[in-house]
């Protein structure tokens, strides 16, 4: 064993993975830094609620396994910057931060990226409508915001989230008009099936359908939202079956709630140069990391759902082996030490993580809709660009998503293409007859996302430019 | 539970809305009713809060005239909210 290097490391994300690592990493001796863009640690899951919410929202799991996250974290000895996002990644890790005090820069010797992941959105028409939110941005606005997206919700699109949204609905007040599922209803049993693993899901998920099903809530699976239409009193939703595309079904509510599934936050890692590549049953792209989130990179790791999305059991085990992991390519612990460690932690992720792998294609249930949108469907929600523009691009010859990108500026606008990525993506994969990967993924640019100008400039004004004395005549 | 915070008021262009200090913006707003944050600088379409974390760039509003994420921004008392115009 060489002798220990005890040089910081900087992670960035304060979800279950991240705080979980940044903590296990302080214990082993590491000076470590946690970046987080809320105001408190959580993550998406572990969210604090809002002033409002803890009124309203009874009590629950997330909330207090939150708040243990946070009681740990502060105690502590990890040093915590909240507010502060990353806007940029240098090829030596410096990272670029907007925080409650500006900009600046930190350089990390040894990155842990766990930014978890994001949202994947599938169009349809009128899905611009203010009415009409993303499934997790449901979520977060009622476990987190203790506020209804109306007080009847159409619920849609695919994998697991879908039900945990309804059941939310209802412990509001609200009702569930209908859920509208891309997934087939043969694979929620065989993912029903694989459950007794995961005795915590099991109970949850139970829970759920139980006062679902007594609610009378309607639920179409291989079905979804083809068209949103507003009216006086709210939205009109046409349902459709994706096998039977005749067989429609119309549902009146206040709002629709409508995503995807998840897909791991890759801006970062791009940029950083490390490996990826595109699974095709997750349908997104992910870092190559080892089982301990080692990555193409020594000086970089990547944990929790931003190496993949498995669930929040799992990214917190993810956590837990990729801090023993840098302990141990640092010389800090021994490899005897680190088995000893790992052992446990290990085995129950295997385990854990047969079912997040059953619920990749619940999750991904929609990959086929791209292909079929209609021509006068919104595709990019910033810039507004129809299908019938990206089609005509890949006529005239746009052969990947960057090309299609610069020929109708599809990614171009303020969310840099966050939304429309994955819809981009499969209806050039179905126009060119490519796989999704050969069609690519927009190249990922700094800043990660808008940057105010007075951010840039803070206090400097135009007199603060030194102005040298004209040169005599 | 048990925090008894007063409400506060803000302003939402003529609207006068009420929330509870320090929750998101965009929560205060729709419990009013008020999904509308501003219009698409494209197409003129509404636009509002779509995906609640700070992606997709389309709650941006004005508070007392700084850029803000509806989703995040905290309520403060008189407060002044107003849409983000595109150029």
């Amino acid at each position: 064993m060489s002798s220990p290097d005890f040089s910081p490391v900087t992670v960035i994300g304060g979800g279950i993975a991240g705080a979980t690592s940044a903590i296990a990493l302080s214990r082993h001796g590491f000076p470590v830094t946690l970046i987080d863009e809320q105001p408190v640690a959580g993550g998406q899951i572990f969210r604090a609620p809002s002033p409002y919410a803890r009124r309203v929202v009874p009590p629950n799991h997330e909330f207090s396994g939150g708040d243990t996250l946070r009681q740990k974290l502060a105690a502590s000895s990890v040093d915590v910057r909240f507010s502060t996002r990353v806007w940029g990644v240098s090829p030596t890790l410096t990272l670029d931060l907007l925080g409650p005090d500006g900009i600046d820069q930190l350089p990390a010797a040894t990155l842990v990226v766990a930014n978890g992941a994001t949202e994947r959105f599938l169009p349809f028409q009128g899905w611009t409508t203010p009415r009409i939110i993303g499934l997790a941005g449901a979520s977060i606005l009622m476990r987190n915001g203790g506020t209804l997206p109306g007080q009847s919700v159409v619920v849609a699109g695919s994998g697991p989230l879908l039900f945990s949204v309804a059941h939310q609905v209802l412990e509001l007040g609200g009702r569930v008009v209908a859920i509208v599922d891309a997934g087939h209803r043969s694979d929620w049993l065989r993912l029903g099936a694989m459950l007794s693993l995961d005795p915590a899901r099991l109970t949850q998920a139970t829970s759920w359908m139980l006062r679902l099903r007594k609610a009378g809530i309607p639920i179409h699976h291989r079905a979804h939202i083809s068209e949103a239409q507003e009216t006086e009193a709210g939205l009109l939703l046409t349902v459709t079956e994706m096998d039977h595309p005749e067989r429609r079904h119309l549902y009146a509510a206040d709002a629709a709630a409508c995503g995807y599934g998840l897909k791991p936050s890759t801006l970062i890692t791009r940029t950083a140069g490390v490996h990826h590549r595109y699974d095709p049953i997750g349908g997104y792209l992910e870092p190559v990391t080892d089982n301990a989130g080692r990555t193409s990179r020594p000086d970089l790791y990547v944990t929790g759902d931003a190496a993949g999305v498995r669930g929040m059991a799992v990214a917190r085990l993810r956590g837990l082996i990729t801090a023993h992991a840098i302990a141990h390519d640092r010389g800090v612990i021994s490899t005897e030490t680190y088995e000893t460690l790992t052992r446990t932690p290990l085995r129950q992720r295997r385990r854990l993580e047969a079912v997040s792998r059953r619920m990749l294609p619940l999750m991904n249930a929609g990959s086929a809709i791209p292909a079929h949108l209609q021509d006068d469907t919104i595709v990019c929600r910033c810039e507004r660009v129809k299908a019938a523009t990206l089609r005509s691009a890949i006529q005239a010859g746009a052969e990947d998503l960057n090309q299609l990108k610069a020929w109708t500026r599809c990614g171009m606008g303020p969310c840099q293409g966050r939304m429309c990525e994955d819809s981009a993506r499969g209806l050039l994969a179905a126009a060119c007859g490519k796989t999704p990967e050969e069609a690519g993924s927009f190249t990922a640019r700094m800043p990660f996302f808008p940057l105010p100008l007075t951010a840039v400039t803070g206090d400097f004004t135009y007199s603060d430019i030194p102005l040298p004395k004209a040169a005599p005549l | 539970m048990g925090n008894k915070m007063p409400p506060v008021t803000f302003t939402f262009l003529n609207n006068t809305v009420e929330g509870v200090e320090g929750e998101p913006v965009a929560a205060a707003l729709r419990r009013a009713g008020i999904t509308e944050l501003g219009r698409s600088g494209v197409d003129g379409t509404p636009r509002g809060a779509f995906c609640f974390m700070g992606s997709c760039q389309e709650c941006r509003v004005r508070i007392d005239g700084a850029v803000a994420y509806a989703c995040k921004a905290p309520v403060l008392p008189n407060m002044t909210v107003t849409p983000y115009v595109q150029s």
